[in-house]
């Protein structure tokens, strides 16, 4: 009877355990994102102005174009 | 008609006018140079000709000013071994020439002397003795001449007429035992570069054009910055806004906020991390609560430290079956966690490496856009590339 006990605390306490583990997995998943977030973001800042410049006006022109666009297929 | 074939239509137009006209008109409109500018100034010869005695003066009046011109004798015959020039008189021009400018230079002189001589005029420094060659003369033993020749001085390897002199001087033939009188009259410049010939006018005109254009200093001396240069710092003017613009938006904004998100990522990632466990430390309290109030009314038996009961063998009689399982489970998680952190270590060592590189590549890129050491006009051929590309990209669609 009393094994049982043991046994479900124990349980519970695996499954516990396993949980977190699998969380700390995820989190370093996370954290490969958000350094390839950063290596994106200094790689982007080091670049010339005079590529950087231009390539933000066509990003920006060719999100404008888009959403025009579609606003005028309507 | 094309606007191409406009344009070269009123250029060859214009080519033939100044063609036409530029015998006809450039000698008559010259300007005479004031000589009363002070800049002009009269020596009495060179200190070397040390045996040289002025013996006579003559003075002329230019626009209201007054010159004296030195007539020079030697009073004690030498005899030269080898020929040898010697000074006559120096014209201290000061900056009142200019470099670019064509000049004719008129003026009448008598010369008597006991030999053949050779009649010098040049231009140049008298403490270096660099000098340009303007004039030459081969003359007799007495001489009355009225001089009249066109010289410019571009090209010549003077970079300043600052102290500059205009020098007369003979050549004293070799072995003669020499005696001469120089009398000098009449000295008159014109600028023959005047705005008032047409022909330079037009040239002055279209040099004036250009160099705002291309930008530069014109035939007359005037600093243009030029259109193509304005446009470059106008576009450098613009990009270093725009990239104060970026940086302080990545500086003061995006980089706090992306820092903030960060550690509040971090902090929720840890609670969500840490709940499985904490609830099932919960759990396990509970359970392991129950467990000793059943046995201390159940029957009484000898626990460890632990709450586990011992047996009669005084060994455990419970054995934790998910301990072995989770440890494998740990174990290959973390060998997972210590893989992917070295991934993140490499991601972050390419990171500062790709950023060091290109660094240096953006300086290098900078430098050769700036207007100090850079290839002319780069930075427009690449802007101009840029927006093409960007022009053909939105409109071609």
């Amino acid at each position: 009877m009393v094994i049982i006990f043991y046994y479900v605390r124990d349980f519970f306490s695996f499954i516990g355990d396993v949980l977190s583990a699998v969380f700390d997995l995820i989190w370093n998943l996370i954290q490969v994102l958000i350094k390839s977030a950063e290596f994106l973001i200094s790689v982007v800042g080091a670049l010339p102005l005079i590529i950087t410049g231009p390539v933000t006006v066509l990003i920006i022109v060719s999100v404008l174009y888009k959403v025009l666009g579609r606003e005028g297929g309507q | 008609m094309s606007i191409f074939k406009k344009s070269v239509c009123i250029f060859l137009t214009v080519l033939t006018l100044v063609s036409a006209f530029s015998f006809n008109v450039s000698a008559s409109n010259s300007a005479t140079i004031d000589l009363s500018n002070s800049k002009i100034e009269m020596f009495r010869g060179n200190v070397d000709f040390s045996s040289t005695a002025v013996i006579g003066e003559t003075q002329r009046e230019y626009n209201g000013k007054l010159y004296t011109f030195n007539t020079f004798s030697n009073s004690n015959s030498s005899y030269y071994e080898r020929g040898e020039a010697k000074y006559l008189t120096c014209l201290n021009l000061g900056n009142a020439l200019d470099l670019k400018t064509q000049y004719k230079i008129k003026f009448s002189y008598r010369m008597n002397a006991n030999f053949n001589y050779q009649l010098q005029i040049s231009y140049g420094d008298l403490v270096t003795g660099n000098s340009i060659s303007l004039y030459d003369h081969n003359g007799s033993s007495y001489e009355v001449q009225d001089v009249e020749f066109n010289f410019s001085l571009l090209n010549s390897g003077i970079i300043s007429t600052s102290d500059q002199y205009l020098i007369f001087s003979i050549v004293v033939p070799q072995g003669v035992s020499y005696n001469f009188s120089f009398w000098l009259t009449d000295i008159e410049f014109e600028d023959m570069d005047d705005d008032s010939n047409f022909k330079d006018g037009i040239l002055n005109f279209l040099s004036r054009i250009y160099h705002s254009i291309a930008g530069g200093t014109d035939r007359e001396g005037t600093y243009h910055e030029g259109i193509v240069q304005g446009i470059k710092n106008g576009l450098t003017n613009l990009g270093t806004q725009i990239g104060g613009f970026f940086d302080a938006l990545w500086n003061d904004h995006l980089k706090t906020a992306f820092d903030d998100f960060k550690t509040k990522l971090e902090t929720v990632i840890i609670d969500i991390k840490n709940l499985p466990q904490n609830i099932a430390d919960k759990i396990s309290e509970f359970f392991t609560m129950l467990k000793n109030y059943i046995l201390y009314f159940q029957h009484p038996v000898t626990l460890d430290p632990n709450g586990v009961p011992i047996g009669a063998d005084g060994k455990p009689v419970y054995k934790n079956p998910f301990s072995e399982k989770f440890e494998s489970i740990a174990n290959k998680i973390e060998e997972w966690v210590t893989q992917i952190q070295e991934f993140i270590n490499t991601i972050s060592l390419s990171s500062l490496n790709v950023t060091t590189y290109l660094n240096t590549f953006k300086q290098g890129f900078n430098r050769l856009l700036s207007s100090e050491h850079g290839i002319p006009f780069f930075g427009i051929v690449v802007t101009f590339a840029l927006v093409l590309i960007v022009i053909k990209k939105v409109v071609g669609r």
